[in-house]
């Protein structure tokens, strides 16, 4: 009765699941709840800390089966009691499962991050001031935003994105990419940067579809 | 697959990196509760002020949403904004007593998205 | 254990690079993908729960006033 460390959620009619070890060298499994099946294996530790070497490891097990499949990636140190357990998550959330695997078919996960300079505000002299200059501050976020994720809206099935998440921090954003599409965001990434001189842009990916799964009803 | 996550990168990693270390720090918030009395007044200090931190956060966007649809007179605009001036003073300064930066009391609220 | 999946990090040359990588896929890894909740979990990441509870709470707050205002 190991306990099951739970990597995805995928199709039962996929391919065979490669040879491959995950955390710990485990090797990976299937449990399948048909038309589903969840990527696990044993663990006999009792969590699983947040290391480098450890994300790293549950990412290439992701990365190795996005090849073959489209997946939904599972919280990184996710433990369940064992294979009964696992079978009843999927038994429970089949609907959400299936209907999320077709939303994000034959897609990967870009990221873009936009860094911007801003000018300390001058101390404000009333109450108005201040108000008003925070206002403005964050309109000024959001036109500037809106440049850029625009065009690449544009080219993503779904996104998702939060503005100022620390001040420095304009923009952060998730696309939801056809693989076929990301040449094409980075190109017009390059792009954006060249009109955007003034701005700092990121682009990391392709990523796992973390942020486009659904929130499971309790 | 691109064995290179890094796709498209202007700028300076350096601030980057920066950037994210404090939305990691705050994702991780607290440290174990250490057991010597300045430590736990610390830890302490810093759970009520996050706390606060947020409910200023929220506050203020909702302060803001408001002046943006035009709904508070001019003399409200002041009013609150008078408030919400001398609670972040106020917090600077405690931030200050208690060894605290800005990236200890920050979670990020995501919400702020759905403003665009 | 040095033919562990890591090549993926191994492979990105600059330590800067790599940390900026790695602070991406934790933002994602730990804080996105299916979250299982009930008794039948173990454990997840190391994640102070405290902190996440209250960010919902208080996520859940500012969305039912900005719905409040809609009306």
């Amino acid at each position: 009765m190991a306990a099951q460390y739970l990597y995805a959620i995928t199709h039962n009619h996929g391919p065979t699941l490669p040879a491959l070890a995950g955390v710990e060298g485990v090797p990976i499994a299937a449990v399948a709840v048909p038309p589903l099946a969840a990527v696990v294996a044993p663990l006999t530790v009792r969590s699983l800390p947040p290391t480098e070497a450890y994300l790293w490891q549950h990412e290439a097990v992701l990365e190795a089966l996005m090849q073959q499949q489209t997946i939904l990636p599972v919280r990184f140190g996710t433990l369940l009691r064992d294979v009964e357990a696992v079978r009843e998550v999927l038994t429970r959330h089949a609907a959400t499962f299936e209907a999320d695997l077709e939303r994000v078919r034959g897609c990967v996960e870009l990221s873009l991050r936009v860094l911007w300079e801003q000018e300390p505000p001058a101390d404000p002299q009333s109450g108005r001031d201040y108000l008003l200059g925070r206002l403005a501050q964050q309109q000024q976020a959001r036109t500037r935003a809106d440049a850029l994720h625009t065009p690449l809206a544009a080219l993503a099935r779904d996104t998702r994105l939060r503005l100022l998440e620390t001040p420095r921090m304009l923009l952060t954003a998730a696309y939801l990419v056809e693989q076929t599409q990301v040449a094409h965001v980075r190109q017009t990434v390059a792009e954006l940067a060249h009109e955007h001189p003034d701005l700092q842009l990121l682009c990391t990916g392709p990523w796992p579809v973390y942020h486009f799964v659904s929130k499971l009803a309790d | 697959m691109d064995t290179n996550k890094l796709i498209y990168e202007t700028g300076d990693l350096e601030a980057f990196a920066a950037e994210l270390e404090k939305l990691h720090s705050a994702a991780t918030l607290p440290q174990r509760i250490a057991t010597d009395p300045e430590s736990v007044e610390r830890g302490l200090a810093q759970l009520v002020l996050t706390l606060i931190e947020l409910l200023r956060q929220l506050m203020e966007r909702q302060a803001l949403r408001r002046v943006e649809h035009g709904s508070l007179s001019d003399e409200e605009i002041e009013r609150l904004g008078q408030t919400f001036l001398k609670l972040k003073q106020r917090m600077d300064e405690l931030k200050q007593t208690f060894d605290l930066r800005d990236e200890d009391l920050n979670i990020n609220l995501g919400p702020l998205g759905d403003l665009l | 254990m040095d033919n562990q999946p890591k090549t993926i990090a191994a492979s990105l040359a600059a330590p800067r690079e790599r940390e900026i990588v790695l602070l991406d896929l934790l933002d994602r890894a730990l804080d996105k993908g299916v979250v299982i909740a009930g008794d039948i979990v173990i454990s997840v990441a190391d994640v102070d729960l405290i902190y996440v509870g209250l960010k919902v709470l208080l996520t859940s707050v500012d969305r039912m006033q900005h719905l409040g205002e809609q009306r």
